[in-house]
């Protein structure tokens, strides 16, 4: 079986700096060759979106000012150009409404922050490791076993 | 016909070829061929026929043949007629003229009644003598046959207008139809009664014998099918083979019979009950086409007009007879009431009378005591009158005339109202005229007429003048009493003089009187042989006219005195003042609340009166309850509905009290106005009422009255009441308030419940964030920079992940909760067994750790949310496990309790940890509660409430039960 291995691309959408933070360090940790971008909110990540290659996964976080997650997910999933981008959302938030908002809106998963770096670094191992099985099938429950395991 | 006479072949006949004609002939017949009349000419001695287009008509069904046959072969069925007309004619040169000359033709293959004007006149031939003569024709059918029936329709509907009876209808009906002997040879008539037709009668006697006398409607005979059928279709039906049915039947006028008959039905379009079938023999030279139809259905709708009509008439009769009967009914009843009256009226009145001339009563009593004296006096009146008048209506009062000064009597007994009048600010004009013949009254009943007269006019003007005038004129005197009040509407003014008529609703000085004074005074009139009228306008005034005959001569003898009377005994006169003194509106001191300080009054100083509302027309009333009331109430008074109104919106008086019947506006037209307005509407209302009954006294509470009091009443009885309906109305009032009041203070507090937890679910939310970065940069740094920290330095970060945990679950903790008290979750069926089995998977480590044992019993399915189930039953256990020494033992136990008639799941977890202090039992439930220090044992102190919450939630409890150092028992009832 060939696998395709080619350079991949996370935008991560956040406007906490800290969390963009722990999240890139965690990211470059585990998986130096991903490229990665970041936005401060739903307007600039449309910038960044129309004027680069897409990105293979994008991150949402919810709270953010002047455009936040859910409105930026809707606008992405009606827009025929990104529509087919994954996203998982990426919040701290852990109710269920949040959840099933995400699902609705079209969200592959919904990923609770965690507060452990460790954490951070094995999630995002799973996504990079889905990623290269080009399959995002089981992502979502490798993600939930991860998290469980706590 | 000039063609066919041409194409004719005249040499077969007696005529011979068309060149042997003579001259004459030749002539005649150019003339017959031109003229537009009827004509026809016979030659010959055979008399050929010769005819032209017109006279086809009637030649009818004979033609052609009828061209070129001999007259008598031609005419065979009139020969008879016109035999005699022609030998006439030619044998004696002279011609004939008829004029609508009736002649059974045939010539349609029946025979038929005709009338035919006619000339036959003789042509001469070569010789002089008639060798032929030509006739002229007019055809009088149609209009001989019209004006017949016309007449019978005629005399029909003049006989018909003016029956009374149905027997008449029928009489009057076979009378004039019998004058018709041509298209009613006879006649029958029968009626229906329930299921049978009854023959009722006939143009004739001999009919009458032969004919069925009854019919069942269901027989079988074609008479009564040919009857049902009439009735059924509503329409004629022919009756065939008379003589079978009905036997031997008149002609009439015609020489055979028909032998048929028409059935007619009687029976209005409208009206569902048929009055029966008329039986009519039919004119057997006539067919029965549309036209004679038509004609018979006339006939029957006259018939039925007029049936109809004696219908009305009865119904009429009926309906004026039963109400006479009523209005005797009533007479006779109030009669005997009133004679019941009397003598106890006689023992109040004398009494009364001697107590208010003794000296020694006080002067408050003689108060009293005039009311009931006046009241005793109106009611004495009352009672005569109704007395009087069945009397009078009985024909059993006879009056006794003596010879009167008209003028002097009539001004002495209307100045009797004289100070009444003015004390109402009016004026009583008499002007007496000179009355040179001498008049004879009844004295007494004089007195009454002018009374009733004089008092009615004041009752009826609120101001303007009373005018009574006496004249003579020739031999008749005339009394008039003419006022300016409000007058009587016009189509009132000719049931005035009516027993027990009363005008509606009227604005005069009272409502009360019987009615039945007019009807005396009608009645007593009469009897002097006099009349009386009225005349009124609406708003402008009335006038009432008496005019009686001078001298006695129409008077009956034996009831004349020819001496004077005495002269005049006044006997009802101070009856009648007295009533029109009360109706002069009195200057009364208990409307001005300011003034009345509560002189004689018992109530405390300090303590503000009641205002009470007095409304009712009858002043004596007024004072009655005011003086009842005053003492603990501000009383105000007003005589009529619109003051009273006026009133209640000035003072807001605490309570109404109301008569029913009063001017202007009336007790329920004032309940209404009050309940309308927004600063009225709550004030309680009593009536108070002469009507009595159960019916009354709903009507009133449901118009939305507060009570109901009958006259008389008690005077406790008012007093109570209206003390009741007034704290009543403030008790009411105030519990309204506070429901106000409560109402907004539990709002209010919802809202800050709200508020509060929506503040705390939104702190948590917020908090969350922070205490994650906390606890994700401590990790890291015990991660890089962990192997190269001292051991304190490696403690403290301990501690410090220690702490944020704790942050952590507490704001878990507190989302939880705040959480609860949205609505939405479902209720499912939940199986408890499989609860705690997933309870038990989840705390497996722990469990493990602390080597616990976990016993339960078989539990129930119950219904709830699975999650806050889950959570319940997990903090419990959690707890057991948390708190417990070594060796822990949870015991889960299940069984059904019933409590307060409910079904409930009992559920006991018990543990042998650390237990508690009873004393605690309830206080662990608290939120925040904790019972141990937090290094000891961990925990936010949520969780118990939070299972209370939960519980309560599925409308179940939780209570626990503890022995220090012994073990816990938590009990869960849920309902199934």
């Amino acid at each position: 079986m060939q696998q395709m291995i080619r350079t991949k691309k996370f935008l991560l959408t956040d406007d906490d700096r800290d969390d963009r933070e722990m999240f890139s360090e965690a990211l470059a940790s585990i998986a130096p060759d991903v490229v990665y971008h970041w936005a401060a909110d739903g307007r600039h990540a449309l910038q960044l979106l129309a004027s680069n290659d897409k990105p293979d996964i994008l991150f949402l976080d919810i709270n953010m000012p002047v455009m936040n997650g859910w409105e930026l997910l809707n606008k992405l999933k009606k827009d025929n150009n990104y529509n087919d981008i994954p996203v998982i959302i990426y919040s701290t938030s852990s109710e269920q409404r949040d959840k099933e908002i995400a699902k609705d809106l079209g969200a592959l998963c919904f990923v609770t922050k965690p507060d452990n770096f460790r954490l951070m670094k094995s999630i995002l191992k799973a996504v990079v490791d889905n990623l290269d099985k080009n399959s995002l099938d089981s992502l979502c429950a490798d993600i939930e076993n991860i998290l469980h395991k706590q | 016909m000039g063609q066919r006479i041409r194409e004719f072949d005249w040499s077969k006949t007696a005529l011979g070829p068309v060149d042997t004609w003579p001259q004459s002939l030749r002539t005649c017949m150019r003339i017959m061929l031109t003229s537009r009349q009827p004509m026809w000419i016979g030659w010959s001695r055979e008399l050929i026929k010769l005819y032209n287009d017109p006279y086809i008509a009637i030649v009818g069904g004979k033609h052609p043949f009828a061209l070129g046959t001999p007259i008598s072969v031609v005419w065979k069925d009139i020969w008879r007629d016109i035999e005699p007309m022609l030998k006439k004619v030619m044998e004696q040169d002279e011609g004939t003229y008829v004029e609508s000359q009736l002649l059974i033709m045939e010539r349609n293959g029946y025979p038929e009644e005709t009338y035919y004007t006619f000339s036959y006149t003789p042509i001469p031939g070569d010789d002089g003598r008639p060798a032929g003569m030509i006739c002229a024709n007019t055809d009088d059918t149609d209009r001989i046959i019209s004006e017949r029936q016309l007449r019978t329709l005629t005399q029909l509907g003049k006989k018909l207008n003016n029956c009374r009876v149905n027997k008449e209808v029928i009489e009057n009906t076979i009378a004039s139809l019998k004058e018709n002997q041509y298209d009613f040879p006879y006649v029958l008539f029968y009626s229906i009664k329930g299921d049978k037709f009854i023959f009722s009668n006939a143009s004739d006697d001999a009919i009458a014998a032969t004919v069925p006398a009854e019919i069942e409607l269901s027989d079988n005979t074609s008479f009564a099918l040919c009857l049902r059928e009439s009735l059924s279709t509503r329409k004629p039906q022919q009756l065939d083979n008379v003589k079978m049915h009905l036997g031997e039947m008149p002609n009439g006028a015609w020489p055979i019979s028909s032998n048929k008959a028409i059935t007619l039905p009687i029976v209005q379009a409208s009206s569902k009950e048929p009055y029966g079938v008329l039986i009519v023999g039919t004119n057997p030279y006539r067919l029965f086409n549309e036209k004679y139809r038509s004609f018979f259905s006339l006939v029957a709708d006259q018939m039925a007009a007029s049936f109809a009509d004696v219908r009305v008439l009865e119904e009429e009769r009926k309906r004026s007879e039963a109400l006479a009967e009523i209005d005797r009914a009533k007479t006779i009843f109030f009669s005997n009431i009133s004679h019941e009256f009397r003598t106890p009226l006689t023992l109040l009145l004398a009494p009364i009378e001697d107590a208010l001339h003794d000296s020694g009563i006080s002067e408050e009593h003689k108060i009293r005591m005039n009311v009931a004296y006046r009241n005793a006096l109106r009611m004495q009146k009352l009672v005569n009158t109704l007395l009087e008048f069945s009397r009078l209506e009985a024909g059993r009062v006879e009056g006794r005339f003596s010879p009167v000064d008209i003028g002097s009597l009539t001004e002495d007994l209307a100045s009797l109202f004289r100070s009444a009048i003015e004390k109402a600010g009016m004026q009583l004009i008499i002007n007496k005229g000179d009355v040179h013949d001498t008049v004879y009254v009844d004295v007494d009943m004089w007195e009454r007429i002018i009374l009733n007269l004089i008092s009615n006019a004041f009752k009826y003007s609120k101001e303007g003048t009373i005018s009574l005038s006496i004249e003579q004129k020739e031999k008749d005197v005339y009394v008039s009493v003419s006022d300016t009040g409000i007058g009587i509407p016009e189509d009132q003014l000719d049931k005035i003089f009516n027993r027990f008529h009363r005008v509606e609703n009227t604005e005069g000085r009272s409502q009360e009187g019987t009615g039945i004074g007019l009807a005396m005074v009608r009645e007593l009139v009469k009897l002097h042989h006099g009349t009386i009228q009225v005349t009124s306008k609406a708003g402008k005034g009335s006038a009432f006219i008496i005019k009686i005959p001078v001298g006695k001569e129409h008077l009956p003898a034996e009831k004349i005195a020819d001496t004077p009377a005495e002269f005049p005994l006044y006997k009802h006169s101070e009856a009648f003042v007295q009533e029109a003194l009360k109706w002069v509106p009195e200057e009364r001191k208990h409307i001005n609340v300011n003034e009345d300080s509560g002189a004689g009054s018992s109530a405390a100083v300090g303590i503000p009166k009641y205002k009470v509302l007095l409304a009712d027309d009858n002043a004596d009333m007024q004072d009655y309850v005011y003086r009842l009331l005053s003492d603990q109430f501000y009383v105000i008074t007003a005589s009529d509905g619109e003051e009273a109104f006026a009133k209640a919106l000035e003072y807001k008086p605490d309570l109404l009290l109301s008569d029913i019947m009063m001017p202007r506006l009336d007790g329920f037209g004032l309940l209404k106005k009050l309940r309308n307005h927004t600063e009225t509407k709550n004030i309680p209302v009593i009536f108070l009422s002469a009507r009595a009954g159960e019916e009354a006294k709903v009507e009133g509470l449901d118009a939305g009255a507060d009570d109901y009091l009958v006259k008389p009443f008690s005077a406790k009885e008012l007093i109570v009441r209206v003390n009741y309906h007034i704290s009543e109305k403030k008790y009411r009032q105030l519990s309204e308030d506070l429901e106000i009041i409560v109402q907004k203070r539990t709002k209010e507090l919802q809202r800050s419940n709200e508020d509060l937890l929506q503040f705390a679910h939104v702190a948590s939310h917020d908090l969350k964030e922070p205490v994650r970065k906390f606890k994700t940069f401590i990790g890291r740094l015990q991660e890089e920079y962990g192997n190269i920290l001292p051991e304190k330095g490696r403690d403290y970060l301990n501690r410090m992940t220690v702490a944020a945990d704790r942050m952590s679950s507490m704001i878990e903790g507190v989302l939880k909760y705040s959480s609860l008290n949205e609505e939405g979750e479902i209720n499912t069926s939940v199986d408890l067994n499989e609860i705690i089995k997933s309870i038990e998977a989840d705390l497996e480590v722990m469990i493990n750790q602390k080597k616990a044992e976990i016993v339960k019993d078989e539990l129930p399915v119950i219904e709830g949310a699975p999650v806050l189930i889950y959570q319940l039953f997990y903090n419990l256990i959690n707890n057991s496990l948390k708190f417990s020494r070594e060796n822990p033992v949870v015991r889960i136990f299940s069984s059904v309790e019933t409590v307060d008639g409910m079904k409930y799941a009992k559920i006991m977890v018990a543990d042998n940890g650390i237990g508690f202090k009873q004393t605690y039992a309830n206080k662990i439930f608290d939120a925040f509660s904790r019972l141990n220090t937090k290094d000891k044992y961990e925990g936010t102190g949520l969780g118990l409430a939070l299972c209370k919450k939960i519980a309560e939630r599925h409308h179940g409890s939780i209570s626990a039960a503890g022995e220090e150092g012994k073990g816990a028992v938590f009990t869960i009832l849920l309902p199934i």
